[in-house]
């Protein structure tokens, strides 16, 4: 089976010849840029210049080298971009690695501390030394919300303002066709799955902009308000989806959505304001997707404890959900499989991240891999990912030792 | 007597126009500030922090309601001052160095200032010395530590050792919490507590406070 064959297989839950593997085929299943480098150095390959493709999470482009060692089966559409010299500019991470950033997120040195600003020059991110990734500093709804001036938040906001490539590298008409010429040139060069990242993300655009507990207080206690911001998000996010798969749909696998809706005990919010606010607006986005480019599958990056949820993402539209945190209440692995194994891919969950990957022996961590692949691999409808990035401090034999435990079991 | 179950509902259901309103008009009738507190705002925010742990509250419901409570606790509060009420117990609140994550510590003091507590709330990147000193110059009995991050939760430990090293460890009851803490962390570094939700961090602040009394 080529690497393509095997994660289409299994997100028709059908068993493959053996687990696919994720290793940054998006940017939750990545490795920090400081632990890139030192991963590099325990498996003995020549040192290379470290490319931080996420600014904000300071992700790594993980080289062909190692996502062979670790027989990888999927790949980001974003690889297609920025591969001249000229789209990178010199940086060095918190840790002293010299390293590579997007040239239109180049962080600037400021008293104690690490700025990203914003086109219109405000700071919209900050790393304080001693902080090993970007916060957010600005929210542009927090004091006001003119839905009229709507882009310019897009513009303000970290999340929204500092993408990954291609970023601004495929803006406007010009930048349409670099965005499906691309694709299309990945596509013939690789036999691993796309992923494209596309995002829409509804509920978390709201935090972005108004601040996590704002936007929560807007939609228990204003709801015509949050409906009417919510309405406006979705026809942005419904032109964008028009033009993205349009232009790479025909050579993508995967389409990647986000909305983390979880945290450690259950969901952020109750089922039923779920049902109000987002299920429609998900239907409409998942439902217009499939008719853009019919092969496509529906993937979504959903944090935390989201089991209450499930049917009702299922219901939606949804093909597959990352990162399965299996730490959260209700997100045993077991039982997660058991109950909706059948209709829906697990992508994720393969190695807790929480406590194996960080405190663990190399054995420890094996063991616990190995006792995740029988619970998660029969009949398919998996693809291993450890649960989230690679954190800065995860010890690199520990990196080894999960992606060997996988292309053993 | 004027009934207060006006109040009582308005911070139950996030109310927080009325919550403003009513604490007003019963201030001005001469109802007693305390008895606002104690018989009506604490008992509302227990049974909200009552149906977040049995999933009928979320977080947003929980947030409507505190900020509720809080409109209705800014007009009591310098009145408590100034008749010299003293709060249940004193929390110094903060993030610990090198995370700069709040909301769910937000949270946390949000309900304590529920709990009738008064809340030293030191924000974010709060380092060990921080704590310290402002437990000292606010005489606080408790000490409420967040961390997000797996790399940033050893400051946990840093800040307990540097209590220590102080002289102060035995003169507070330190909790923790966030999404990577667990029970078994907080044994590890000497915590006093750990809980995974902000009502119970009430709870567990009064019962840790209960022991050593």
């Amino acid at each position: 089976m080529t690497s393509r064959e095997r994660v289409l297989t299994t997100l028709q839950h059908r068993e493959p010849d053996r687990v696919p593997i994720d290793f940054s085929g998006h940017r939750s299943s990545g490795i920090m840029a400081v632990a890139y480098a030192r991963l590099r150095d325990f498996l003995g390959l020549p040192r290379r210049p470290i490319r931080v493709y996420d600014p904000v999470q300071q992700l790594a482009i993980v080289d062909e080298d190692v996502l062979q060692r670790f027989h990888v089966d999927t790949v980001e559409l974003g690889r297609a971009f920025a591969l001249e010299d000229k789209h990178w500019r010199e940086w060095t991470l918190p840790d002293g690695t010299p390293c590579l950033m997007p040239a239109w997120a180049l962080p600037e040195r400021a008293d104690g501390e690490w700025l990203i600003r914003s086109k219109s020059d405000r700071v919209i991110a900050r790393m304080p030394d001693g902080v090993i990734y970007f916060e957010q500093a600005y929210y542009p709804f927090a004091e006001n919300d003119d839905l009229a001036r709507i882009d310019e938040a897009f513009d303000e906001c970290m999340w929204t303002a500092l993408p990954s490539p291609p970023g601004p590298l495929v803006a406007g008409a010009k930048g349409t066709k670099v965005l499906a010429e691309s694709a299309r040139r990945l596509r013939k060069q690789t036999n691993r799955a796309i992923i494209g990242l596309f995002g829409g993300n509804l509920l978390e655009t709201g935090q972005y902009f108004y601040r996590n507990d704002n936007f929560f207080i807007l939609l228990a206690g204003e709801p015509e308000r949050a409906h009417r911001f919510l309405d406006k998000l979705v026809q942005i996010h419904l032109a964008n989806l028009e033009r993205f798969l349009t232009a790479v749909g025909p050579h993508i696998d995967i389409i990647l959505f986000g909305d983390d809706l979880g945290m450690q005990r259950g969901p952020q919010m109750s089922p039923r304001m779920y049902r109000e606010f987002f299920q429609p607006r998900e239907t409409l986005m998942w439902r217009r997707a499939k008719e853009l480019a019919p092969h496509i599958k529906i993937m979504l990056h959903c944090c935390g404890g989201v089991r209450e949820l499930l049917p009702r993402l299922i219901e939606a539209g949804l093909d597959a959900i990352n990162p399965v945190q299996i730490t959260c209440a209700g997100m045993e692995a077991a039982g997660l499989k058991r109950d909706f194994g059948d209709r829906l891919t697990f992508w994720g969950g393969g190695c807790d991240t929480r406590e194996f990957l960080i405190d663990g022996t190399p054995q420890q961590v094996h063991e616990h891999v190995k006792r995740m692949m029988d619970i998660w691999r029969s009949g398919g409808g998996y693809v291993f990912q450890q649960v989230h990035n690679i954190m800065a401090d995860v010890p690199p034999a520990n990196v080894v030792a999960m992606f060997d435990a996988v292309n053993q079991s | 007597m004027q009934d207060l179950k006006p109040l009582y509902e308005a911070v139950l259901t996030g109310d927080a126009k009325t919550a403003h309103s009513f604490t007003e008009q019963a201030l001005a009738a001469g109802v007693e500030p305390l008895e606002l507190v104690n018989e009506t705002m604490v008992p509302a925010m227990d049974e909200v922090g009552r149906r977040f742990e049995c999933n009928e509250y979320f977080v947003p419901e929980l947030l409507l309601s505190a900020r509720a409570m809080k409109s209705a606790l800014e007009l009591v509060r310098p009145l408590l001052v100034k008749s010299g009420a003293q709060p249940v117990a004193r929390v110094v609140i903060g993030t610990v160095k090198g995370d700069l994550h709040d909301i769910g510590k937000n949270l946390v003091a949000a309900m304590f200032e529920g709990g009738g507590f008064e809340v030293i709330d030191l924000g974010v990147n709060v380092t060990p010395e921080k704590f310290i000193e402002t437990v000292k110059a606010k005489n606080a009995n408790i000490v409420a530590m967040s961390a997000l991050l797996t790399t940033t939760m050893p400051a946990m430990k840093t800040t307990i050792d540097a209590f220590k090293q102080a002289g102060v460890r035995e003169q507070v009851k330190i909790l923790i919490g966030g999404a990577p803490i667990t029970q078994k962390y907080a044994n590890e570094i000497g915590a006093d507590g750990y809980s995974d939700n902000a009502p119970a961090a009430v709870a567990l602040a009064k019962k840790a406070l209960a022991l050593a009394g």
